[in-house]
C-alpha cells in the first residue's frame, strides 16, 4: 500500500528519507511554476531517483501562454459548421415537425441513429427536465428544437441558443407553426459561453443537453456553467444531460471496436485500435466526479445528483452517458442517510431485492455497486482482451462472450413500481465498470419525493484523479510537462522529478494527506510509495 | 498545380494526418466508405470554401458530393460554371 506524505516518515532508511525528501521538494517547486494549480510527489523507489509528480495544470496558463484558447477557437468553428452541414441537406429539410435528428449518428455504423432510438432519448430527456419543474429555460444549445418544442409550451419563458445559423433557422420555421410559442421563446445565435445580457438569478432552469462533448475544452465547460449558475436563481437548476461517461471510455471505445470488428483480427491489433480511439477522441468526455466537484468552487451550488440515461433502447447513450443535475440555493431539507447493502459482495440480485421489499417493506433501503447489465457485454470483451494470447483473434473472443449479467437500470424502476416503491439511480459514487447504486423508498413514507436528497455511499477516490479527457491538446500537454521537468531539475539540481502526470485533481485522503493510491492506481502505476 | 491535383493533395494530407497512408484512386470513396469521418468532412467544405469560394448554404450539403476525388472536381467545376 503506498505511504501518504505524513506517515511515510517514520521509520525510514536514510536512503528512504533522501527519496522522501526529494519528493516532498519537487512538489513544492511544481507548486511554484504559473503553469501549476496543484501538486504532489513520491518516490517509487527507496534506492534511486524516480520520483513521480503528479501535477493539477493552471488553466489561464493553457489558454493564454501555450495558445489553447485559439485551438479552442478553430474547433468551436468546425463543430460549428457540422452542425450547419447538417442542416444543409435534403433531409433536414424534410424532417417531421419537432423531430428533426439529422446529425445524430451512431458511432457503430456511422449511420443515423435509429427513430425509435431518438425517440426515446427525446422523450426520456422531457420527463426529466419536466419533473424539475421549469418554468423560465435558457437552453444552451438548443440544436434543432427537439427539447424546445416540447418544453416550452408548458413555460412562460424559453430562451433557446444555439452557435450554428443553419440549425436556428429549422428551429424558426418550426415555430411559426406554433403561433403561441411566438411570444415566449427567444432564438438567440451565439457561442455557448456567450451570456451576455442575461441577469443574475433570471431563469428558473438552464438546460445544456447534450452539448457540452462539443465544447473544446473542461476550461470552456467551466465557463459555462459558472455562468449557468449565476444566471438561475436560488431554487432553480442546471440540467447539464447526456453526457459521456469518461469512467467508460474505454468500455465505449471496446465496443465500437467489437462491432467494427472482422473476424480475423488479433487481440495485438484490436487493442491497439481502442487506444487509437482514445487517444483521437475528438469530444469532451467527463467523469461524475466533475459535477462532485463544482460544489466546492460554486458555493450557489447546494446539491449535485448523477443519474444514469434513462431508457429500454440498447444504445451509445443509455449505455455510457448520464445526467448531471445541479441545484442552486437552499434545499428544502437536510440530505438522510439509507442503509446501503452491497449488492455484488452479499449477492444482492433482482429476485432477492424483491423479496426483500415486498417482505419487510423497508421505509427506505439502499443497494450499492450493481452490475450494469447495459454494460456488461462490453465489461466481458475488455477482461477477456486483457487476459487472452496477444494472437488471439477476434473470432474466438467472440464466441466466448456470455449473455447479459447484472441488472437494467430500466427493470430496476419497473421492481420499485411493482412494489409500491420510488427508486433513483446514481453514478454518484463512481464506481468502476458501470456498476450503480439505488435507492428505494417507500412511496407515502416520510422521504418519498421526485429527487430525494440522499446521501450516496462514499465516492471512489481514483475516480476523481481524473475530471475530463483533452480531446487536440495532446501536443499543448506534452509541451507542459516538457516545460515542467526541465524547470524541476533546474531548481533542484537534477534530482527532481523523474517523471510527471497530468492530473485534474489530487485527491486526498479523510485525513488529508495525498492519496497516492488512488492517483496511482488512476493513472495505471503500480508499485509502493516511498 | 491543376484543380484535381490541388484536391487531390489536400485529401492525402488529411488522410496522413489520420495515420491513412494507403493508396486511393480518384473514384474511390472516402467518406461513405469511412476512411474519413464527418469532423474530416467539415475539412474537405472548409477547404472548398475557401479555395474556390463555394457556398454550401446556397447548394445544399450531400455527402456523396464530396465522396471521391471525381466527384469534389465535379462539384467545383459545377460550381464555376454557376457564377
Amino acid at each position: 500500500m503506498p505511504q501518504s506524505e505524513t506517515n511515510m516518515n517514520a521509520g525510514a532508511s536514510p536512503k528512504k528519507q533522501a527519496q522522501i525528501a526529494i519528493a516532498q521538494d519537487t512538489a513544492t517547486v511544481l507548486r511554484q511554476h504559473p503553469a501549476v494549480s496543484d501538486a504532489a510527489a513520491c518516490s517509487l523507489s527507496p534506492d534511486r531517483n524516480c520520483v513521480v509528480a503528479f501535477v493539477v495544470p493552471g488553466d489561464s496558463y493553457i489558454d493564454n501562454v501555450l495558445g489553447r484558447k485559439e485551438a479552442a477557437t478553430s474547433q468551436i468553428r468546425k463543430w460549428r459548421k457540422t452542425y450547419d452541414l447538417t442542416q444543409l441537406t435534403k433531409a433536414a429539410a424534410a424532417s417531421p415537425f419537432g423531430f428533426n435528428i439529422c446529425g445524430w449518428n451512431s458511432s457503430y455504423t456511422r449511420q443515423p441513429l435509429p427513430q425509435e432510438d431518438m425517440s426515446e432519448w427525446v422523450q426520456t430527456t422531457v420527463e426529466r427536465v419536466s419533473a424539475l419543474a421549469p418554468t423560465e429555460v435558457l437552453e444552451v444549445g438548443c440544436g434543432t428544437g427537439l427539447l424546445l418544442l416540447r418544453l416550452a409550451p408548458a413555460c412562460k419563458r424559453y430562451v433557446g441558443v444555439d452557435f450554428a445559423p443553419s440549425v436556428l433557422k429549422r428551429v424558426r420555421e418550426q415555430l411559426a407553426q406554433h403561433e403561441e410559442l411566438l411570444g415566449k421563446v427567444d432564438l438567440l445565435e451565439r457561442s455557448a459561453e456567450n451570456f451576455e445580457g442575461f441577469a443574475e438569478n433570471s431563469f428558473s432552469t438552464v438546460i445544456v443537453n447534450s452539448v457540452a462533448q462539443h465544447f473544446p475544452s473542461r476550461a470552456y465547460l467551466d465557463r459555462v456553467i459558472e455562468n449557468a449558475v449565476r444566471v438561475v436563481r436560488p431554487g432553480g437548476h442546471v440540467f447539464i444531460g447526456d453526457q459521456r461517461n469518461l469512467l467508460l471510455l474505454e468500455a465505449y471505445a471496446a465496443s465500437v471496436e467489437a462491432f467494427q470488428a472482422t473476424p480475423d483480427v488479433n487481440v495485438t491489433e484490436l487493442r491497439n485500435r481502442i487506444d487509437t480511439r482514445i487517444q483521437q477522441e475528438q469530444q469532451l468526455v467527463l467523469s461524475p466526479s466533475y459535477f462532485l466537484s463544482l460544489q466546492r468552487r460554486l458555493p450557489k451550488i447546494s446539491r449535485v445528483e448523477i443519474y444514469p440515461r434513462r431508457g429500454h433502447r440498447d444504445n451509445e447513450m443509455t449505455r455510457f452517458r448520464f445526467d448531471a443535475v445541479l441545484w442552486t440555493g437552499p434545499q428544502s431539507g437536510p440530505s438522510f442517510e439509507i442503509p446501503f447493502l452491497d449488492a455484488p459482495a452479499q449477492g444482492w440480485n433482482l429476485a432477492n431485492i424483491r423479496s426483500q421489499l415486498a417482505t419487510w417493506k423497508p421505509d427506505r433501503i439502499g443497494f450499492a455497486r450493481i452490475p450494469n447489465s447495459r454494460l456488461a457485454q462490453d465489461i466481458h470483451f475488455l477482461a477477456q482482451l486483457a487476459s487472452t494470447s496477444p494472437q488471439q483473434v477476434f473470432s474466438e473472443l467472440h464466441a466466448n462472450l456470455t449473455e447479459d449479467e447484472g441488472i437494467h437500470p430500466e427493470e430496476v424502476f419497473r421492481l420499485a413500481t411493482e412494489t409500491g416503491y420510488r427508486a433513483t439511480i446514481s453514478w454518484a459514487s463512481c464506481h468502476a465498470e458501470g456498476s450503480y447504486d439505488v435507492a428505494f423508498i417507500r412511496q407515502g413514507s416520510p422521504h418519498d419525493c421526485a429527487f430525494p436528497q440522499i446521501r450516496w455511499p462514499q465516492s471512489n477516490r481514483a475516480g476523481s484523479v481524473f475530471y475530463s479527457n483533452a480531446p487536440g491538446q495532446s501536443e499543448i500537454r506534452e509541451k507542459l510537462m516538457l516545460e515542467l521537468l526541465t524547470y524541476c531539475h533546474a531548481k533542484l539540481q537534477d534530482a527532481g522529478a523523474s517523471s510527471i502526470h497530468l492530473v485534474d485533481s489530487v485527491p486526498r485522503t479523510e485525513g488529508g494527506s495525498v492519496d497516492f493510491e488512488a492517483l496511482l492506481s488512476s493513472t495505471q502505476m503500480s508499485g509502493r510509495c516511498y | 498545380m491543376d484543380q484535381k491535383s490541388a484536391i487531390r493533395q489536400f485529401l492525402q494530407r488529411l488522410l496522413a494526418q489520420k495515420g491513412d497512408r494507403r493508396p486511393f484512386g480518384d473514384s474511390d470513396s472516402l467518406l461513405l466508405s469511412g476512411r474519413l469521418q464527418s469532423v474530416d468532412a467539415v475539412e474537405v467544405v472548409l477547404f472548398l470554401e475557401e479555395q474556390w469560394g463555394i457556398d454550401f448554404a446556397e447548394i445544399g450539403f450531400d455527402e456523396t458530393k464530396i465522396d471521391t476525388v471525381d466527384a469534389i472536381d465535379a462539384l467545383v467545376q459545377n460550381a464555376a460554371v454557376r457564377n
